[in-house]
């Protein structure tokens, strides 16, 4: 094969084969404006980095942004975007610590933790909405914080202990401030998730009184009433253990009629399709999925399917089936967490495994060794995705 | 059948070894003292039928050998003829599915099983 055509020393950075993102076709106008006019690739990063290091967020984005227009798609100017954007919260948050450190402004601690949320570092906002709650004890909003994370961790990871969290820190809020029907709805959603019934129902008598004065909250009374009577009490502590042991939760939360997707989840999401996207490029598997322990896809990258191809009996399927059953039986035969499952079959190799707290799978349409392809996989993923070992 | 599973147990140490049908039913087992053969062959008919079953879907054919490593051991699964052998293993043991003993113990199982059917 004939080598890439470049011109010269001096556009080492245009070449006309540069690689564009998977199923993008190239623009012949764009590609010639590249090669004749308009900065460089490397430039651009460049300038924009030396803007980022003196401080100048404005600057940088703005010839980030720039950038994109020209390259659209460019990895690199994507990452910088996010560093960027890190950057720019991490300044944020620095300025709103001090303002905790003078007036130990509530409204500060509310405004950090959206911060963190936003750039995807669920762990730290965490972090400080426990800060905000031990600072401001009798205030609902942070239990009520503390609550929202550790219910949709729940979702994710169906771990018993995010849902006994989500529980104490939503009944907390609730308790201390009886006109806020949030924590009374994300109580009704884990009532909802882990089948504790007999709670629902009680449940649409408080929220039916909210909805004398919103409309929107009448559809999700009308299916709380719709539930049958449960014969007797729920014992949550059981009802949250099922969910664990099961693999699953008792009805799925997109069936709950106020289902929502944070702002930080789809930017988690689009990150690390790029990721995926990213791995692929570079030969290390012909196709890649991260899932949610509960089955839900974070991100697929297939470049060999059609857009419509539903992918049954695919990468995916197989590795919702690990995430449900072989991970289960691990545990029962006393084998620990699971860690790694390596499926070899006539069409190629597969593995399904633990990726930085989500589920990864892998397949190789040929190869042997896959133990060895499968550690390449997750050093790779967990590069791109930030979410080392910890 | 149970004769070969007991010497591939005694040989590479394993907690325990089972054969299954390709549509999860148990043939033959043998475990140690401690570990739960039913569940051991519960998990052999779910992976058999399910993983097995959704990656047919696709190529037309099954899976040759799985395996599920997790903190305190592994589970080796190989086919062998109609059927397939399930080891459980200790979490310090370095086998992995092309072990000669166990590619070994599958060919005996699969050569038997060939004879019965």
């Amino acid at each position: 094969m004939a080598a890439p055509f470049t011109f010269g020393a001096g556009f080492v950075d245009r070449p006309l084969t540069r690689s564009l993102p998977l199923g993008r076709r190239r623009n012949p106008v764009q590609l010639i404006s590249n090669v004749f006019g308009g900065p460089a690739l490397s430039a651009l990063v460049r300038k924009a980095r030396t803007k980022l290091g003196a401080g100048d967020f404005e600057q940088a984005q703005r010839i980030v942004s720039k950038g994109l227009e020209t390259y659209p798609g460019a990895e690199a100017l994507l990452e910088l975007e996010l560093t960027i954007r890190r950057a720019q919260a991490r300044e944020g948050i620095r300025s709103l610590r001090a303002r905790i450190e003078t007036d130990d402004d509530p409204r500060a601690y509310e405004q950090i933790v959206a911060l963190y949320l936003e750039l995807g570092m669920g762990a730290e906002a965490k972090q400080e909405a426990w800060s905000y709650a031990n600072a401001h004890p009798d205030l609902d909003r942070p239990h009520l914080m503390i609550g929202e994370m550790s219910l949709q961790s729940f979702i994710d990871g169906l771990q018993a202990r995010d849902a006994h969290e989500a529980y104490k820190r939503l009944q907390r809020a609730a308790a201390l401030n009886k006109e806020a029907v949030k924590p009374r709805l994300l109580l009704s959603e884990l009532y909802w998730c882990v089948g504790a019934d007999h709670a629902l129902r009680g449940m649409s008598t408080e929220i039916g009184e909210f909805a004398r004065y919103d409309s929107n909250l009448e559809e999700v009374v009308e299916q709380l009433r719709s539930i049958p009577e449960p014969s007797g009490p729920d014992i949550m502590d059981g009802l949250f253990e099922r969910v664990e042991v099961n693999g699953e939760l008792f009805r799925e939360p997109d069936t709950w009629p106020l289902h929502r997707r944070s702002t930080s989840s789809r930017m988690d999401e689009d990150r690390a399709e790029r990721a995926l996207e990213s791995i692929i490029r570079q030969g290390a598997a012909s196709e890649l999925v991260l899932l949610q322990r509960n089955g839900t896809v974070i991100a697929h990258a297939n470049p060999g399917a059609d857009d419509d191809d539903e992918d049954e009996g695919g990468l995916v399927d197989v590795a919702r089936i690990v995430a449900r059953t072989v991970s289960r039986y691990a545990r029962d035969l006393d084998l620990g967490a699971f860690r790694r499952c390596t499926i070899e079959s006539p069409g190629g190799l597969l593995a399904v495994g633990e990726v930085g707290g989500v589920l990864a799978g892998a397949r190789w349409n040929r190869g042997s060794e896959a133990q060895r392809l499968w550690e390449r996989i997750t050093v790779d993923l967990e590069g791109a995705l930030g979410r080392g070992r910890r | 059948m149970k004769t070969i599973l007991a010497e591939l147990n005694e040989t590479i140490s394993a907690r325990g070894s089972i054969v299954v049908m390709k549509d999860g039913m148990l043939v033959a087992s043998d475990v140690r003292e401690g570990v739960d053969a039913d569940r051991l062959a519960a998990l052999g008919a779910a992976i058999v039928t399910e993983v097995g079953l959704t990656l047919g879907v696709r190529e037309g054919k099954s899976f040759t050998q799985i395996e599920i490593a997790a903190e305190q051991g592994k589970v080796i699964l190989v086919e062998a003829g109609p059927t397939y052998l399930l080891v459980l293993l200790g979490a310090r043991l370095e086998i992995g599915p092309g072990s000669i003993e166990i590619r070994s113990a599958a060919n005996r199982v699969a050569r038997e099983a060939d004879l019965a059917a």
